[in-house]
């Protein structure tokens, strides 16, 4: 039986450092501006009965891609074990992949021009070695493995502790699972009173970007719906599958 | 040396004189071997040495503040008559309202304060003389130049080309090192680089070793085809644009320009080789 | 611009005319000829060669490895043999090796501080006389040896005028201190000072004065109950095995309580958030007291073998009801019963306090309150509890010097629990109102960052003014380097050595290298001491002259084997991970080490020690036998402590030997309602990394938190422009409604403000110190960051 690659990421145990944000720039070269995971941040509740959420997401590898089904130039594909991946060469960058995706985790590479995402590190994965979030997490809430041996780690986790996906009932099949998944974190969305608006994208600040650059940037987004903006769409993240 | 033709006698003429003159002050000047001079022969070697001279001379401007050397030969005319002869006129101009009656010594320390404010201290005229801050590269090694030309993101020195550059003067048998070193693809190594090259040319052809001196010129080419030509237009651009000080924006058009003939004239000759008409003395169209 | 095409003739004839003009050295040099440049021997030329090493994008000195590739770093992963990065207790590491050692964001995002193109590369020398914030220095370039000739020469001039004493000295307290200190020894100058007073010496001198260390741990993985007052280790990740060990805690069935102004991320994973008004922690901690000892919960047979005072203490916390703290701290009195009943009764327990109530000018006296109930419980230095570590490190390397007895401008001893790191902020009072022992006029500034980390921002930058010749070595064009006189370019910890104690609680020496040569063949810190002291011919007691032939490979190398390793450095080196352990791992309950009392010998009747006959304490008598005891005056834990009873504070006010509870000095009022703290989170430190684009994107402004209830009275919306005002500043800001802060604080994360330092950093959020006055609390020295109060209105 051929591997299936998933991911668990433990919420307890995550505190909200952005330290797999930051690793997998690092591994994989992602530019400024643009994020393969990062970690959303929430409020909840009145004063004094408060606490802030973390929720890491990435690219949930499903298992019925609908990424993969809607390319028209078959650049995004799935290999056997599971792993999601675009082939830069093939991609045109129709973006409608990034509409495609309930999970809003893909974007347009500014230099590249091509669709970009998270890999699940396939180039670590297959040297034997866990994705760069994984390796480097403080908390140690991130887990990576095979969920058709039913003695790895992740599987284990799977069995034993209340997981769940986001947005289960996509219709996509995620692979990434949440273990004591908070429903408000997961639900939460960036228009709402309690996202901690806490990003510099959530403000008109960036960074060394001079006006001139955002107004070209800017101008070459005119007419692209919100959603499909690899920059600012985070902040309105889990929009329903079409 | 033979003229190119008798009609242009008197251009050849000149041409004699100023090969004599360059040989004079090659001489005088230029620290090399008086062997390697001695036993100059031809034409190539001295057009190679020229280039060295030329390369040394830009590379000095980037790599380290104005020597009082250099000053002066700004303050008694030397450089304004050297941008005026390569048709560098209005720089010569500037330089010559900016000039008279200036004390060396207070003119050292404003080039001084412009160097260090264009190519050393980070602030708002800083140009950043790194070719890694003007290629978008990404890591699986394919180059995208963004449209406007601008880095978009990285803001990172020591990119690929750091890597390529330094791999080239490795092969080329030297290494950057000691208090000196800079990050490899810094216009003052590349251009320093390319002097290096040229005087090893030169050597070669003093020698007698011809292969020597062709594979010397293949590496030339080479480098200024990798390294140096796809920026020098936007980073010379941007000095010329943030310069204050007639002198660097003088510099900043005689590299461009220079860089691009000599890319252009060996490229000509790499043609010409590959043809089979190489000829000896038909190198200096003059 | 024009291009002009050059034809030969043109370019023969510009040869001719500038030969000689310019003769650049040649910067390349030959390799010898047998090396090819594919065969490695050209160490940077190796592929997949993983440098170990100790990060320092914060001074946790994380362990890491780094790959380089064709001469450059390529990445940084965590280093597994460095405990640092995944648990503080030995049988936890070794239990737990196999999960792997961390890396926080900032250990990530290295490589871009290492290649940052804002950094400065070449030494500068300023040429505009005038200086002030905003005023450009005019650089110009000069070269190493005119920098280093002109420094020594400054140096030279002083010293020889007998004006030594006058040079001031600042550095980082983790990084090459040990020379620096010996260069100020033998220069003659007694006012060698690190950060550490602007960091945490109030945490320092709590633990010291209560249980005779200045810096234990908790072993949170192993406790059932967690206290932290005002602590934010899941934010402020100085050492990256904080969320495993707190979290993993947690799993493990620890009830985690957090108390402090604001919601930190840390307070988010605690079961209770209590929100409390900055400073009043102490006041909470008595009222607790008061709670077990009244309940009788307390651990009577260890307060009785193991602490003095307690009886004083006893009655002091009589009338400290929770009723009581409820008035100073707002926390309701019920709550406060019932986290004194559950701490007191959950063991083990860990009670904590970091620079949340350590920032204000009642800070030592709170925090000893706080540290008392771990002794109070029997809490310390067992599994699970508050333990006193066994650090290891490297040793001082031997030196004979006759120091200076010139007075420090600072006032050190007048600070009866100061810190050797000094007083900071003394030293800008008396550069400022000269009223010192002598007027200093010099400094030397270390990768030091002093206009933004010193409360009363315009002091500092007005003290800098004041001094003849200011040296700043760092790696950015900071807001101090902007005031210098000349600004050597530093070197990041991946072009540089240090010897590192971790800390956790067992030896643990790990080793800091160069991944990379100085990418501008700059001199890293160290060599500057050296090329410094030897251009001045400093000589030690014996007369030999210290810095002439030293190498710092040689004198790091003394540090280690003088310290707990006692290995070489190339033996350092070649350890898995360039790490050394002690295998003997944690030890706990140290204080019960059976010791021999030597002959003559006496025993205090009431306290139980046992010192010799010079008077020295030796051991701890508990029932018949002889213990080791604490490492305080009595060997015991101390609720009352002599040593501070006997003196008084940097004001001539009398101290407390009980931990009094005092308010601090500057409260809100009508002018100025509410308190202003700050705070960090994970992706930044201090004020150094942010000209880091990967961590800048991750946020790049600091938002002021405002209470909803209190932002909707000031009729402030989220997301607004507002003005922030103390007496000594004010500044605009950007407002972030919030539900998680106290209502009548505001609070942000510190280091934002930059307007220097570089293009990603330049004009990013509020700098937080400027709306402080330039004090620190009287009897440890800490600077007093959090001691500010402010009114906040829409711009």
């Amino acid at each position: 039986m051929s591997k299936r690659y998933v991911m668990v990421i433990d919420l307890r145990r995550c505190v909200g450092c952005h330290a797999c944000t930051v690793a997998c720039k690092q591994e994989n070269n992602v530019p400024v501006t643009a994020f393969r995971t990062w970690v959303k941040q929430v409020e909840k509740g009145r004063y004094p009965n408060v606490r802030k959420v973390s929720l890491p997401a990435l690219c949930n590898h499903c298992e019925k891609p609908i990424c993969v089904q809607n390319c028209p130039v078959q650049a995004s594909y799935q290999r056997e074990d599971g792993i999601v991946l675009i082939d830069y060469d093939r991609c045109i960058g129709c973006k409608y992949c990034i509409a495609s995706c309930p999970y809003d985790v893909r974007f347009v590479n500014p230099l590249r021009k091509t669709v970009e995402k998270c890999t699940f590190c396939v180039h670590r994965v297959d040297r034997g070695e866990k994705p760069a979030c994984v390796e480097t997490c403080m908390g140690k809430a991130r887990t990576f493995g095979d969920m058709n041996d039913p003695n790895s780690d992740v599987s284990r986790l799977i069995a034993d502790l209340p997981v769940s996906p986001l947005k289960p009932d996509s219709g996509t099949g995620p692979r990434v699972y949440y273990v004591y998944p908070d429903e408000l974190a997961m639900e939460t969305r960036g228009t709402d009173a309690n996202y901690i608006k806490y990003y510099h994208r959530d403000l008109k600040q960036e960074i060394s970007l001079s006006e001139d650059d955002i107004r070209e940037r800017h101008k070459a987004l005119e007419g692209i719906s919100r959603a499909d903006r690899f920059y600012d769409y985070r902040i309105d993240s889990n929009r329903p599958i079409r | 040396m033979k003229p190119a033709s008798t009609k242009r006698t008197d251009s050849s003429d000149k041409a004699n004189l100023l090969r004599k003159a360059l040989v004079t002050h090659v001489v005088r000047n230029v620290a090399c071997d008086n062997h390697e001079i001695e036993a100059a022969r031809g034409e190539k070697a001295i057009v190679a040495l020229a280039r060295a001279n030329i390369y040394n001379l830009l590379a000095s401007a980037y790599a380290e503040p104005p020597s009082l050397q250099v000053v002066r030969a700004i303050a008694d005319g030397t450089l304004l008559r050297a941008f005026r002869d390569v048709g560098l006129d209005h720089v010569a101009a500037e330089l010559d309202a900016f000039v008279p009656g200036r004390d060396a010594k207070d003119l050292l320390e404003e080039m001084e304060i412009e160097y260090t404010r264009l190519f050393v201290a980070p602030g708002p005229d800083y140009v950043p003389p790194y070719q890694s801050m003007y290629s978008d590269e990404l890591s699986d090694g394919s180059t995208a130049l963004a449209n406007d030309g601008k880095r978009l993101d990285k803001r990172q020195l020591w990119g690929d080309s750091a890597v390529a550059a330094e791999r080239m003067y490795l092969e080329a048998g030297l290494a950057v090192t000691g208090e000196l070193r800079e990050v490899p693809d810094h216009i003052g190594l590349e251009l320093q680089f390319l002097q290096h090259l040229c005087g090893r040319e030169a050597e070669a052809l003093n020698t007698g070793r011809i292969l020597a001196a062709e594979e010397s010129v293949r590496l030339q080419l080479a480098f200024l085809e990798t390294q140096l030509a796809p920026w020098i237009d936007r980073f010379c651009q941007a000095v010329g644009n943030a310069a204050r000080h007639p002198f660097y924006r003088g510099i900043a058009n005689l590299t461009l320009g220079f860089v691009l003939s000599d890319v252009e004239e060996l490229r000509r000759q790499a043609s010409v080789i590959v043809d089979g008409a190489m000829g000896s003395g038909d190198v200096c169209s003059v | 611009m024009s291009i002009p095409k050059l034809s030969r003739r043109q370019f023969l004839a510009l040869s001719a005319a500038t030969a000689g003009v310019a003769a650049l050295g040649s910067r390349f040099v030959p390799l010898p000829q047998t090396i090819t440049p594919a065969g490695a021997a050209e160490p940077s030329l190796s592929e997949g060669q993983w440098i170990p090493t100790c990060c320092h994008m914060c001074g946790g000195t994380s362990g890491i490895l780094c790959n380089v590739v064709n001469g450059r770093v390529a990445k940084i992963k965590p280093n597994t043999d460095n405990p640092i990065g995944l648990a503080n207790v030995s049988s936890d590491y070794w239990q737990h090796k196999s999960e792997g050692a961390a890396m926080c964001p900032k250990g990530n995002a290295g490589i871009f501080t290492l290649y940052d193109p804002d950094r400065v590369k070449k030494p500068l020398k300023r040429t505009n006389p005038e200086k002030g914030k905003g005023v450009d220095p005019k650089w110009k370039e000069i070269s190493w040896d005119e920098a280093l000739d002109e420094i020594a020469a400054k140096l030279k001039a002083l010293r020889d005028n007998g004006e030594a004493h006058t040079l001031l000295w600042f550095t980082e307290d983790s990084s090459f201190t040990d020379i620096q200190a010996d260069f100020c020894d033998l220069y003659g100058t007694p006012n060698y000072s690190m950060h550490s007073n602007l960091c945490d010496v109030s945490r320092k001198a709590i633990f010291k004065s209560v249980m005779g260390h200045d810096r234990p741990l908790g072993d949170t993985v192993n406790s059932k109950y967690i206290l932290f007052f005002g602590w934010n280790p899941l934010s402020a990740t100085k050492w990256s095995h904080l969320p495993r060990t707190i979290t993993r805690g947690i799993e493990n069935g620890a009830r985690f309580i957090v108390v402090d102004p604001y919601c930190s991320f840390t307070a988010s994973k605690a079961h209770e958030w209590i929100p409390i008004k900055p400073s009043t922690d102490g006041a909470m901690a008595l009222a607790m007291a008061n709670v077990i000892i009244e309940s009788k919960l307390y651990d009577q047979k260890f307060v009785d073998d193991w602490a003095v005072g307690f009886d004083q203490f006893s009655a002091y916390v009589k009338d400290k009801t929770p009723e009581w703290a409820e008035k100073i701290t707002g926390v309701p009195a019920d709550t406060i019963r019932r986290i004194a009943r559950e701490f007191a009764t959950t063991k083990p327990a860990i009670v904590d306090a970091w620079s949340g109530p350590g920032q204000h000018s009642n800070a030592v006296q709170g925090g000893r309150a706080i540290a008392v109930l771990a002794a109070l419980t029997g809490n310390v230095d067992k599994p699970g509890t508050i333990m006193i570590p066994n650090k290891g490190g490297g040793a001082h390397p031997p030196i004979r010097v006759k120091k200076t007895d010139k007075p420090r401008l600072d006032g050190l001893s007048k600070f009866p629990m100061g810190h050797s790191s000094g007083v900071y902020t003394e030293i800008i009072s008396r550069i400022l109102d000269g009223k010192g022992p002598y007027q200093p006029k010099m400094a030397v500034v270390m990768f030091q960052n002093l206009v933004l980390s010193i409360p009363g921002t315009n002091n500092v930058i007005e003290a800098l003014k004041k001094l003849d010749y200011v040296v700043v070595d760092d790696i950015y064009l900071s807001e101090t380097a902007e005031m210098a006189d000349i600004v050597l370019p530093g070197s990041t910890y991946l072009e540089r050595y240090e010897v590192i104690g971790q800390w956790v609680t067992w030896p643990v020496v790990s080793l800091r290298q160069p991944v990379v040569p100085p990418i501008f063949g700059q001199l890293p810190e160290y060599d500057v001491v050296i090329q410094l002291g030897k251009r001045l011919g400093l000589k030690d007691a014996d007369g030999a002259p210290f810095f002439e032939s030293l190498k710092y490979e040689d004198y790091i190398s003394k540090m280690i084997q003088g310290g707990s390793a006692k290995i070489t450095l190339e033996e350092l080196k070649a350890l898995p991970g360039a790490v050394w352990m002690d295998p003997k791992g944690t030890q706990y309950e140290k204080h019960l080490a059976e010791v021999k009392p030597p002959e003559g010998a006496t025993v205090d009747p009431k306290t139980g020690s046992v010192k010799d006959k010079d008077g020295k304490l030796v051991g701890v008598k508990v029932g018949d036998k002889v213990h080791k005891g604490f490492a305080t005056p009595t060997g015991k834990l101390e609720f009352f402590s002599e040593s501070l009873a006997s003196k008084k504070d940097i004001n001539g006010n009398p101290i407390d030997g009980l931990p009094a509870y005092t308010p601090r000095d500057w409260y809100p009022d009508d002018k100025f309602p509410l308190f202003l703290i700050n705070w960090k989170e994970s992706h930044h430190t201090h004020s150094r990394t942010f000209n880091n684009p990967y961590l800048m994107e991750i946020q790049n402004w600091n938002r002021l938190a405002i209470n909803d209830v209190t932002a909707g009275k000031l009729g402030i919306q989220d997301g607004d422009e507002i003005w922030v005002e103390s007496p000594y500043g004010k500044a605009k800001a950007i407002a972030r409604v919030t539900q998680g802060i106290h209502p009548e604080v505001v609070g942000w994360q510190h280091g934002f403000g930059h307007w220097g330092f570089g293009k990603v950093a330049k004009g990013k959020g509020t700098a937080d110190g400027q709306f402080n006055v330039t004090k620190s609390d009287p009897i440890s020295g800490m600077a007093l960051h959090k001691e500010v109060c402010v009114k906040v209105y829409k711009a």
